[in-house]
């Protein structure tokens, strides 16, 4: 205390008191630092590679060349070139099969009427020549059967034609080589129906998780010389002991879809997930939490500062898998037409945890502490979605409530609990119409 | 480690330094930002931004004067940012006359001089504590201070009056200080005006 002071002094002596003071932050200021600084940096990286990954691939898709059989040059080569066509007064060459011989003495012809000629390889415009018919068009029409008739006013002795010949080809040509008629095409440059289809869909979701005990490890005879603290907790439901909410992740895929029918298409792809939920806890000051594990007398023993009860300040401890999936499955169209239908989707994916942070809890349910090495890397889910699908001309739209269950526990099987994931979403899928 | 190779391994991006340098200053800037924020909660939100633009503009620092005092500006700074951006701040600086203090011996913990004198600080209105804050511990000037919270340089001084003012009629309150019997009078005066 003091008696008499000044401005100064007054100054001076909340000064000095307040740089005094001390205080000790939890280790979650700690941890948000720490996830600033590095974490973040690697998930965007991955993230970013994701992104570019999807965006290349839907960007090939929308920009690849209609798969449309062209008729190469090479097949245009085999018939005749019409245009180049030009009968040489004095000769005419040998062009073999002919239905009609001609005359290997020399005819001109003064017209060809344009009319009369069949395309013979979609070609339909017919020029007038005078001049020798070219070697080159005489070898191109030697692999196939042609039969030209000539409208006769030419005799054995009358080698030139004055007026107007009328040149009538009839070409037959297998039919795996080339078409024939205008239809057939202009079918040639249609795009076929294709059967491929790719997909890109993103679903919100909220996790939730169901938890289960080991029943055959808690009852057994290896507790019967445990601490008394763990036989108390093998009589209690686990789901009465913790306290935890669900939290908002998402999905994030591309898929190839294959159809069978009109009706059935199967499908595979590739996924990104990021299942979250919190689990309510209370900070203390740091003990140890004892993990008993099935496999015989062994344990895990590791520090935390997370009691499930009883510290002096209480929190939610966010817990988090990146995992990446491959879905297999199918979809079924029930009812509607191109435009607007419905439909139900299933799949079953494979999946590989990437990272997570999980908080597991001790064997007497009193703490909670992370143990990378009893989560299970590879696990599996299966999914089904109900979807309403819509045509808006060039997208093709699928939106839909999803849900998607893990068929096996997060956690290895020498862990006494057992926890299944749900996440409940919404997916929305983009196709582009063909 | 050494404060050298900490910073050495803090430029590196190193975990293991940078954890090392949080151990060392983060409880004293904590305390800091627990004079400017509503709750401890708010403090430590403060103290993880603080730290993490320390680490991020680790490499701005030219070494000249204390690494402590550099930290602390950017914690100070960091604090009244986020007392701007959450708008909790100008509402209370423009209150010229600030209802009395209603203060309760159960408010204040009874532990040491030093916690005790933060307390007294932080029973003040937010404006008053920061331009008190400010001034009379951080040792910035009027000017500094009016243009960190964009208000006048008369502002400031006044504000800085009453705050002091009001802190006094507090600790003598709380037996922390004695004062004359006059100066307690004017005191009184100031704080029902």
């Amino acid at each position: 205390m003091e008696n008499n002071f000044n401005n100064r002094d007054f100054e001076r002596f909340v000064k000095e008191n307040a740089d005094q003071y001390r205080m000790f932050p939890s280790e979650k200021v700690w941890k948000g630092i720490h996830s600033a600084l590095h974490t973040r940096r690697k998930w965007y990286g991955l993230g970013l590679v994701l992104l570019f990954l999807t965006a290349s691939t839907v960007t090939w898709v929308m920009f690849a060349p209609a798969d449309v059989k062209q008729i190469s040059s090479s097949k245009l080569l085999k018939t005749p070139n019409i245009e180049s066509i030009n009968v040489d007064q004095k000769t005419i060459p040998a062009v073999s099969p002919l239905q009609t011989s001609v005359k290997s003495n020399l005819f001109s012809l003064a017209d060809i009427d344009q009319q009369n000629l069949l395309p013979l390889n979609g070609i339909t415009n017919l020029t007038e020549h005078n001049n020798t018919i070219e070697n080159k068009a005489a070898d191109e029409i030697s692999n196939k059967s042609i039969s030209i008739n000539i409208t006769d006013q030419a005799t054995d002795n009358n080698l030139t034609y004055e007026d107007k010949i009328v040149l009538t080809a009839l070409a037959t040509e297998k039919r795996d080589n080339y078409p024939l008629s205008i239809e057939s095409i202009i079918n040639l440059f249609k795009a076929k129906n294709k059967r491929v289809s790719y997909q890109l869909y993103f679903t919100p979701t909220v996790s939730y998780r169901k938890l289960q005990e080991n029943k055959s490890y808690t009852q057994s005879t290896q507790l019967a010389n445990a601490p008394l603290r763990f036989s108390a907790a093998s009589s209690k439901d686990i789901n009465n002991v913790v306290t935890h909410k669900p939290a908002l992740g998402f999905e994030l895929g591309l898929s190839v879809g294959y159809k069978l029918s009109e009706n059935l298409k199967i499908k595979a792809g590739v996924q990104f997930n990021v299942s979250r939920y919190e689990i309510k806890t209370f900070t203390s000051g740091g003990e140890i939490a004892t993990i008993a594990l099935n496999r015989g007398n062994d344990s895990i023993n590791t520090w935390t500062n997370h009691r499930n009860f009883d510290g002096y300040k209480s929190d939610w401890l966010q817990n988090l898998y990146f995992s990446i999936s491959a879905p297999v499955g199918f979809e079924l169209k029930i009812a509607g037409d191109n435009k607007t239908h419905l439909g139900i989707s299933g799949t079953l994916q494979p999946t590989y945890i990437l990272s997570d942070k999980a908080y597991l809890i001790s064997s007497d349910y009193t703490n909670y502490a992370e143990v990378p090495s009893l989560i299970r890397r590879w696990n599996l889910n299966t999914s089904i979605e109900p979807y309403v699908g819509y045509s808006t001309g060039k997208l093709n739209w699928q939106i839909g409530p999803q849900v998607r269950y893990q068929l096996l526990s997060s956690f290895q099987k020498k862990y006494p609990v057992k926890e299944n994931l749900f996440d409940f979403g919404l997916r929305v899928g983009i196709m582009l119409n063909k | 480690m050494i404060e050298e190779a900490i910073l050495k391994g803090c430029l590196n991006n190193d975990a293991n330094a940078q954890r090392e340098l949080y151990n060392k200053y983060s409880p004293k800037m904590l305390a800091v930002c627990y004079r400017f924020a509503h709750n401890r909660e708010d403090a430590e939100d403060m103290l993880q931004e603080g730290f993490i633009k320390v680490f991020l503009q680790m490499h701005t620092f030219e070494n000249r004067g204390a690494f402590e005092g550099w930290i602390r500006r950017i914690v100070v700074h960091t604090c009244i940012n986020i007392l701007k951006k959450n708008k909790k701040f100008n509402d209370s600086v423009d209150i010229i006359h600030a209802t009395g203090v209603q203060i309760r011996e159960e408010s204040v913990p009874a532990i040491i001089q030093a916690k005790q004198v933060v307390e007294c600080i932080r029973l003040l209105p937010i404006g008053y504590r920061t331009v008190l804050n400010l001034y009379a511990i951080e040792g910035y000037s009027h000017r500094e201070i009016s243009n960190m919270l964009d208000i006048e340089e008369s502002t400031s001084r006044s504000q800085y009056t009453r705050a002091r003012a009001m802190l006094e009629e507090i600790l003598v309150k709380k037996r922390i200080l004695q004062k004359p019997k006059q100066r307690i009078d004017w005191l009184v005066a100031v704080g029902q005006r």
